[in-house]
């Protein structure tokens, strides 16, 4: 235990977190949700079985009540959660990754590259996205791979576009030119010496594109453009919308998923601010001072402050 | 000694916020005077807090610095009294700072003239300013054609020019100059200065000039003030402190450098590592490198008190040397004006 708490502590995440309460408070929800509803989908059973009376209101029967079709709340939220989360992560993954791969290539090759990628980038931003995911999920059969390949293809292009600035910022630097003479690859420079030192960089794009993914793939759902069948956060609302819940007063059917989206996104917000300190160390430094403030809201920029303006100073 | 001071700094301390409450006393208790018109240079070892004195005077230290305590006064009336708005009226206007790092305070996609003309506009000056402009960079020794330069076009000593320029345009009563020719060669640093020297003559603002550089700063400046771990601990005219330092450390800082026209001496230079602020040692921080070290040193803080010509912080401060002692500094100042001088007949600095 002593071993593992060390080595979180070391870590980048820890490092990141160390002094993030309101982080540490997200990644808990976060991971709560996540794996608190991968640990319970295989102990409740089907969350697609009609098996009560239709708009139960909650009780000690059914936790959450249950929806027009009478089917169990409390399942479909946990196994909404399960489907709606993984499939978020595995997308927002996916799309950061193919972006910054295509940003650094594009920003490091130069020339040619740079111009084929970059075009096609710019391609891919003036497109606008939701419309295009609609008219491709329309098309491709309906399914999670296709709400995932739909989110990727319209996603990854702001991505791409960051990185590239980021590849050309970092390319001037010392260490790059000393790889060059090295006679390393381009790709291997890339790839092994640039994306590392763009870490932080990822991770905050990553986080926005989780959340994003979160965002479409429930969006695109509840338009009626995903697998129906299939139960996740999208499809609950849509059922929940199908079945008129809000004209019947049955809140409990939608509730339960809204909150969860909330929190999924929300708690990814708090974590990116620990991202965003590890990206600008200063903006720690700027925290730790503004906790200490009197009246935080009322400090002017660029202004030292003086003592009488803190909480407590020392003598 | 009637006229009144231009700047008053009074036990000026900063610190910087650590987690907890661990913060580090970075400067402690620091005072200094300056008159209209004259030119004061501070000196210390690298990292013992000069540019965090400069910034402080005007308030622009960032996060997680705060002024601990203290007092600064200009013309008289506490800038920390005032409101951003009004102290932003002193900034810049009254008093200008170049900054430690000039070469990085240029807007590398604005051209010279649009920066300086933006340091015009931002106080309401902007009118007849092309004029100025020119006028600006003769005053600093460059062709009015790099008005249209960008700042990469411009070498190190010309990118420092045009700072100074920047600083000069609104006719500042204090210039605090923050190791402005640290990364420039000798022959630049005295041309510029030079140029300086003549502005100030010519316009008449007070200099506070930060080096690390004591032989510079002696030629330089009518009084010094010696700065170690965030303390003065010595200050005075430069003429009495080259002939009679008091403080040991500074008498360790004129050994670093050979003096023109002394004897063949070794140099000792100041043994030790500097003091680290995280771990001051207790009494007098410079006790641990201080070959004259009693044990009250080691035990109580020496104030800065006022003895003689100029003051000092130290309970064992060194004996009055013999008066024949050869020295030239601080006799005449001997920097080139424009036109520069050959170089061959250039003193040495
Ligand atoms: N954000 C910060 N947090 C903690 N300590 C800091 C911070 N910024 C500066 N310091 C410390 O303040 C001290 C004074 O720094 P300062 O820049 O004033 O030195 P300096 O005398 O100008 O040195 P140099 O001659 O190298 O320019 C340094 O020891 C530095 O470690
Ligand atoms: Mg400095």
């Amino acid at each position: 235990m002593k071993v593992w708490i060390k080595l979180y502590k070391h870590s980048i995440i820890g490092r990141a977190l160390s002094d993030q309460t309101a982080s540490q408070w997200g990644l808990a929800v976060w991971l709560l949700l996540f794996l608190g509803a991968w640990f319970l989908m295989p102990l409740i059973g089907d969350p697609s079985e009609f098996l009560a009376e239709p708009l139960q209101s909650p009780n000690l029967h059914h936790w959450f009540g249950t929806n027009g079709q009478g089917q169990d709340v409390w399942r479909q939220t946990v196994a909404g959660t399960a489907a709606s989360l993984g499939l978020a992560l595995a997308t927002g993954l996916t799309m950061t990754s193919l972006g910054a791969v295509i940003g650094l290539v594009a920003g490091y090759s130069g020339g040619w590259i740079d111009r084929v990628l970059s075009s096609i980038t710019n391609i891919a931003l003036v497109i606008p996205g939701l419309p295009l995911a609609i008219v491709l999920a329309a098309f491709l059969p309906s399914g999670p791979w296709t709400l995932f390949l739909v989110l990727v293809i319209t996603g990854w292009a702001w991505t791409a576009r960051v990185f590239r600035g980021l590849a050309l910022a970092t390319r001037r630097k010392d260490f790059i030119a000393s790889a060059e003479i090295m006679g390393e690859s381009r790709l291997r420079i890339a790839l092994l010496e640039i994306l590392p030192n763009l870490s932080s960089s990822f991770a905050s794009a990553a986080i926005g594109a989780v959340i994003y993914a979160i965002g479409a793939q429930v969006g695109l759902e509840f338009l009626g453009l995903g697998d129906m069948n299939r139960v996740s956060w999208g499809t609950n609302l849509y059922w929940a919308s199908n079945d008129a819940a809000l004209l019947t007063g049955s809140w409990w059917i939608f509730i339960p998923t809204g909150l969860c989206i909330a929190l999924a996104c929300s708690s990814l917000t708090l974590v990116s601010y620990a991202v965003d300190a590890v990206n600008n160390p200063s903006l720690r430094a700027d925290q730790l001072l503004r906790r200490r403030l009197r009246e935080p809201m009322r400090r002017a920029i660029g202004v030292t402050p003086l003592a009488k303006e803190l909480r407590h100073a020392p003598a | 000694m009637l006229q009144p001071n231009l700047l008053t700094i009074e036990d000026l301390s900063v610190a910087f916020a650590g987690a907890g409450d661990t913060d580090t006393l970075v400067l402690d208790r620091v005072s200094l005077q300056l008159k209209p018109g004259a030119r004061l240079g501070l000196v210390g070892e690298s990292g013992c807090g000069k540019s965090t004195l400069c910034r402080a005077i005007v308030r622009t230290l960032r996060a997680p610095a705060y002024i601990a305590g203290g007092e600064v006064y200009w013309q008289g009336q506490s800038l920390f009294a005032r409101s951003p708005e009004a102290l932003n009226k002193v900034r810049w206007k009254e008093i200008a700072i170049v900054v430690q790092s000039a070469l990085d305070a240029l807007n590398p996609v604005l051209t010279v003239e649009a920066q300086i003309l933006d340091v015009l506009r931002a106080h309401g000056r902007s009118q007849g300013s092309s004029k100025r402009l020119q006028e600006l960079m003769r005053l600093v020794g460059l062709e009015p054609r790099h008005l249209k330069s960008y700042a990469f076009e411009l070498s190190g000593g010309m990118r420092q020019r045009v700072v100074i320029a920047m600083a000069l345009a609104l006719e500042p009563q204090l210039l605090i100059m923050d190791e402005p020719t640290t990364a420039l060669d000798v022959v630049t640093q005295a041309e510029i200065l030079g140029h300086i020297l003549a502005l100030q003559e010519e316009l008449g603002f007070a200099i506070l000039l930060v080096t690390h550089d004591l032989p510079l700063a002696l030629d330089f400046c009518q009084e010094i003030a010696v700065m170690y771990a965030g303390r003065i601990v010595e200050q005075g005219p430069s003429e009495r402190l080259v002939r009679q330092p008091k403080h040991p450390y500074t008498a360790g800082l004129l050994q670093c450098f050979p003096l023109p026209g002394q004897k063949k001496t070794v140099l000792h230079g100041v043994l030790g590592d500097p003091a680290s602020f995280a771990h001051l040692p207790s009494g007098c921080p410079f006790h641990p490198r201080c070959d004259r070290a009693e044990a009250i040193c080691t035990q109580e803080r020496p104030l800065l008190e006022q003895r003689g010509e100029g003051s000092y912080a130290c309970y064992r401060p060194l004996p009055d040397l013999p008066q024949e002692h050869p020295l030239s500094y601080g006799d005449s100042l001997s920097f080139p004006t424009r036109p520069a001088t050959p170089l061959e007949e250039a003193p040495l600095l």
